[in-house]
């Protein structure tokens, strides 16, 4: 074996560990990068909502002309797929609620006094949110993810319905590189079309450990310059009564307030 | 107008509850900083609420027809085309805590100041023994069944106006209790039981009969995604019910429900030789129905009713012979009796044997926002007469809702909606919720 070359290795084995240890002090190893799509799902949905929590939002409906309307929502979330939903304004639809468990949704109205199917699809609102939107559960319980690419800022995940009871067929998700925040969701249906896309912005501390984005907003190739928009205002980890998410107590949700 | 004092009293009352619960959380403990809190806590749970409906109809009479003949008998004489300028304030009071409820309803009308009435739809307060226990007493509005125009098991619920269904309608005076259970379990996730006294409606001297008390129960369930009611109802007047009704989303945007029920010795009321006859009667009444969501988001909903204690064709119109013969004598003291008769036992939307119901909706057609227009036909399949409305409503400001509501009722004579006391009716309404 010619010495030159155990040289030359020898120099190289040098290069290749100061090479490793730059690496490792400016690009440090991550962990997450071991773990699956789905996890990293789960990890986003974690920090988007606790397991159990109550939340004040607003939604705010943009008409092309400037002209805006206004809800506010008294939410009540509890494990993967149970949100229900209780109108404080404006006046005229005060009282109403809705219910979501997994795909089933409800409508409550005061003056009709009993709960009414609804689909995901519909908007009982209107505006760009539909009633997944709003009463959205966690994205893990509906959707398989796979990694798709990354930018310099976020990763990308793309998400596909567990069945067809799902709202959306497909959806595109960005999240920061730490995993810790959505950025963007785009969602798609069965034939591959865009239907709307959701942005996540103003991460905001509402303390017992929830730092999320507090606004997300949406804007649709279908609903051409109008924009819809919701506002977190409070939300708080809390442990809820099982029954707050049955038919019977859609007529009584003002009891968990 | 007495009435209506004491609506206003009830409000007062309620009011004065409030406020003095918010007092008794301030002097628990004031010199708590969390006490401060409960006391504006207690007075955030106090809420009055309401609307404003302002009401201008005009309708087209049919005088030739037995109902308007026996409606305006010895009435001056008025012209075909009529209008109305009407005031229906709802007023509503709430006060609901972690354990306890009270609610009032009210409604109104104001024509003039001769011709107003008011009325307490609701008055009830509730008690949570329990989570998942509740006691409820006083006069509560039910509304049991999946229809959304007919509800042959809604053995507790006001009479329903099958051409406005989502009218609000008075309470049930009753005394209930009602337990609510929610599972983990994927097959069976929520259980409901409720249970109903309803004391005698029929009042004398202050009292009713202590055995025309009523007795009705219900199951609720929700299994396997699929929403059930089990229902009984006991009473010595208005006989035995036992019923079922279901709710599923069988497609994401098609919904299919049903309701069953089996009576018996239920009293069905006829004209039997131009005299009233009430007969207890077996059978069973249905309703079949879906609602449909299309990709355009319009809702279609479509309702198949069966009244197995309903009129047929002939004993309706024995009914209106009755009303003819009575018109003929020309005997005040009989029109007097045949107009109670007509208003207690033949005024329902649904009064015959078969119903077809379909209403259609769409929102913001051509890009138009906050304007829904509606269309409905209740189609009676006995005599073919049936009623259309074209409901259409428009929100441009918020708590402000504008409702133009043209309507027609088509019919051969002696059918149930070619024999009523109108033919058109326009109708707009101007609605503020506060």
């Amino acid at each position: 074996m010619p010495l030159g070359t155990f040289k030359i290795g020898g120099y190289m084995k040098k290069s290749v560990f100061v090479l490793a240890l730059i690496i490792g002090i400016n690009f440090p190893i991550d962990s997450s990068a071991l773990e699956t799509a789905n996890e990293l799902l789960k990890r986003v949905d974690s920090k988007l909502m606790p397991e159990s929590y109550e939340a004040y939002r607003r939604l705010i409906n943009e008409e092309p002309n400037g002209k805006k309307k206004e809800y506010t929502f008294f939410t009540l979330k509890k494990g993967t797929d149970k949100v229900a939903l209780l109108y404080l304004a404006p006046a005229s639809e005060k009282g109403r609620s809705t219910l979501r468990l997994g795909e089933n949704m409800w409508l409550f109205i005061p003056n009709v006094n009993k709960p009414v199917r609804i689909t995901s699809l519909q908007s009982v609102v209107g505006g760009v949110f539909n009633n997944a939107d709003i009463m959205a559960v966690e994205y893990s319980a509906e959707y398989d993810a796979e990694y798709d690419s990354e930018t310099s800022k976020e990763r990308i995940l793309n998400l596909k319905a567990k069945n067809k009871t799902v709202t959306y067929d497909k959806l595109k998700m960005w999240i920061t590189k730490n995993g810790e925040y959505l950025r963007k969701v785009e969602c798609y249906g069965s034939s591959g079309v865009l239907i709307k896309t959701l942005e996540f912005k103003d991460d905001k501390n509402f303390g017992g450990g929830i730092f999320r984005p507090s606004v997300i907003e949406t804007h649709s190739p279908l609903y051409k310059d109008y924009r819809s928009t919701i506002i977190y205002e409070k939300i708080r980890a809390k442990k809820i009564q099982p029954e707050a998410f049955t038919l019977p107590f859609m007529g009584r949700l003002k009891e968990f307030q | 107008m007495k009435s209506a004092r004491h609506i206003v009293s009830i409000l007062i009352l309620f009011g004065s509850f409030a406020v003095m619960a918010a007092d008794e959380a301030t002097e628990l403990s004031i010199s708590s900083d969390s006490i401060v809190t409960a006391s504006e806590d207690s007075l955030t749970k106090f809420e009055i609420s309401g609307s404003l409906d302002t009401k201008c109809s005009v309708i087209k009479s049919q005088k030739s027809s037995s109902l308007y003949r026996l409606q305006n008998f010895g009435q001056p004489t008025v012209s075909d085309e009529l209008s109305q300028f009407l005031l229906e304030p709802y007023l509503n009071g709430d006060y609901v805590t972690k354990n306890i409820g009270f609610h009032v309803k009210t409604h109104s009308t104001y024509i003039s100041e001769q011709t107003s009435t008011s009325e307490l739809l609701e008055l009830n307060g509730s008690v949570n023994a329990m989570p998942t226990l509740t006691f409820t007493a006083g006069k509560k509005a039910y509304a049991w069944g999946k229809g959304y125009a007919f509800n042959p098991v809604g053995y507790v619920n006001p009479t329903k106006d099958s051409e406005n269904p989502e009218l609000a309608q008075a309470g049930l005076t009753s005394l209930a209790v009602d337990y609510t259970k929610s599972f983990e379990s994927s097959a069976l996730s929520t259980l409901g039981l409720t249970f109903i006294l309803i004391p005698s409606n029929k009042i004398q001297n202050r009292y009713g009969e202590l055995s025309q008390t009523d007795l009705s129960g219900k199951a609720y369930f929700l299994v396997n995604d699929i929403d059930v009611d089990l229902m009984a109802y006991n009473s010595a007047t208005v006989g035995n019910h036992l019923g079922f009704d279901f709710s599923n989303n069988i497609l994401t945007n098609l919904e299919v429900h049903g309701e069953f029920s089996q009576f018996t010795n239920a009293p069905k009321t006829t004209i039997d030789q131009n005299t009233l006859s009430i007969q207890n009667k077996d059978g069973n009444s249905y309703l079949l129905g879906l609602r449909y969501l299309d990709s355009s988001d319009t809702t279609v909903i479509l309702e198949y009713y069966h009244n197995g204690n309903g009129l047929a064709s002939d004993e309706f119109k024995q009914y209106l012979q009755y009303v003819d013969a009575v018109l003929a004598g020309g005997q005040s003291a009989a029109i007097q009796t045949a107009l109670s008769t007509s208003k207690n036992y033949f005024q329902k939307s649904a009064l015959m044997r078969d119903y077809l119901y379909l209403k259609v909706s769409k929102p913001e057609p051509f890009n138009w926002v906050y304007f829904t227009p509606s269309l409905y036909v209740l189609h009676n399949l006995n005599d073919q007469s049936f009623s259309v409305g074209i409901p259409m409503s428009y929100k441009p400001f918020t708590n402000f809702e504008f409702i133009l509501w043209p309507s027609f009722l088509v019919g051969s004579a002696s059918t149930q909606f070619g024999d009523k006391m109108l033919t058109q009716r326009l109708e707009t309404w101007l609605r503020y919720s506060f």
